[in-house]
């Protein structure tokens, strides 16, 4: 059975003009397909592995995101790295850093479904 | 070798990391970049636990309006240089100790010559770009980097130590845009005194230091985090 999900900015490499993909959850190689669906240019990726959970993400990633302060909240992204994320919410990436799991995640870092990330504000006086 | 006077001076700490702790202090040369609102506590306390050699160093003179959070400075001291106010406040608090003050502006070009053979960095800034450039200098020297920030009620610390821990371009690639920002004297009087705590206990060698993890205090919640911090890989600076 094929499962075609959403491409999540994995880790890749070039092997004879065929795109190869590493997930990152299962780590097995996932090959590249493209398809072109109202007008918007998506990748589609098949994962070699069925009980990859990455690969069973669907077209949109659910994370819970709480802005320091604020209450949590659970949020459809269709973003897969801080940066996007940062960027569909809106948030300057230079004045916020974002902890994931008790750790500071870096800008390109990838998210995955049901990821927990708190945006913490930079402060930046003396 | 401390003289009579100082183990008397300092006796009640002495306690803590004895007098082969003290003389590590004593002959121990700090850097501290700003004499504002993390300047004043981090100097004041390092000062009166008898670091011996301290050098400060500020371009700016005393406004009536830095008055709420720097305590280095009094109403007799506005349109003073902060260095010379900074250096008669430490002087008069402990004169047992060094005061090396210099009034300039912190560059890319001049920070090695300003840092000279100092030990460590303390970070008393109040912007990134200046901070990035000092981040630079403690990585090319290899010395530790004491990191502080402040705003309202909240502000942050950790301790970089090149080659060990993650820098200040790891965890924050990026400079915030400047702006006059809203602060309140005790928390850079928290942080301050944190990041002096951190001096101290690299000095002597006691306790843990925030390496590899990141101090966040929210002030109006009253609530202090941690968070792990991670070397990035890419990193300009320690990255290589």
């Amino acid at each position: 059975m094929k499962t075609w999900i959403r491409v999540l900015k994995l880790d890749h490499l070039q092997l004879n003009n065929l795109k190869i993909l590493r997930c990152l959850k299962c780590v097995n190689e996932i090959a590249i397909l493209e398809k072109v669906r109202k007008g918007i240019k998506k990748n589609l990726i098949k994962s070699r592995k069925n009980s990859c959970k990455s690969a069973r993400l669907g077209l949109v990633v659910k994370m819970k995101i709480n802005i320091k302060g604020q209450e949590t909240k659970d949020l459809k992204i269709n973003s897969s790295s801080v940066k996007e994320v940062l960027h569909e919410l809106e948030i300057n990436s230079t004045e916020v850093v974002v902890k994931k799991d008790g750790i500071i995640i870096h800008e390109d870092q990838l998210l995955t479904n049901e990821d927990e990330i708190t945006v913490i504000k930079v402060v930046f006086g003396g | 070798m401390l003289t009579d006077s100082e183990i008397k001076r300092y006796a009640r700490q002495t306690m803590i990391f004895g007098e082969e702790g003290q003389e590590k202090l004593k002959n121990s040369k700090v850097f501290i970049a700003g004499a504002g609102g993390l300047g004043s506590p981090i100097s004041i306390y390092l000062a009166v636990a008898g670091v011996g050699n301290i050098t400060m160093v500020d371009h700016d003179i005393v406004e009536l309006s830095n008055l709420n959070r720097q305590i280095l400075h009094g109403d007799t001291d506005i349109n003073r240089k902060k260095t010379e106010s900074a250096e008669e406040t430490l002087t008069n608090l402990n004169s047992d100790i060094n005061v090396n003050i210099i009034t300039e502006t912190i560059t890319d070009e001049n920070v090695l010559d300003l840092v000279g053979d100092s030990d460590l960095i303390i970070d008393a800034m109040d912007n990134f770009d200046t901070r990035h450039t000092l981040n630079k200098a403690a990585f090319e020297l290899n010395i530790p980097y004491f990191h502080g920030a402040v705003s309202g009620f909240d502000g942050q610390a950790t301790t970089i130590i090149p080659g060990k821990t993650a820098c200040l371009n790891c965890i924050f690639p990026q400079s915030p845009p400047k702006s006059v920002f809203p602060i309140i004297g005790l928390t850079p009087g928290l942080i301050g005194v944190i990041q002096a705590t951190e001096v101290v206990k690299y000095i002597t060698g006691e306790g843990k230091l925030l390496e590899n993890e990141i101090l966040l205090w929210d002030g109006l919640k009253s609530e202090v985090e941690k968070v792990k911090t991670n070397k990035r890989p890419d990193c300009e600076v320690c990255g290589h």
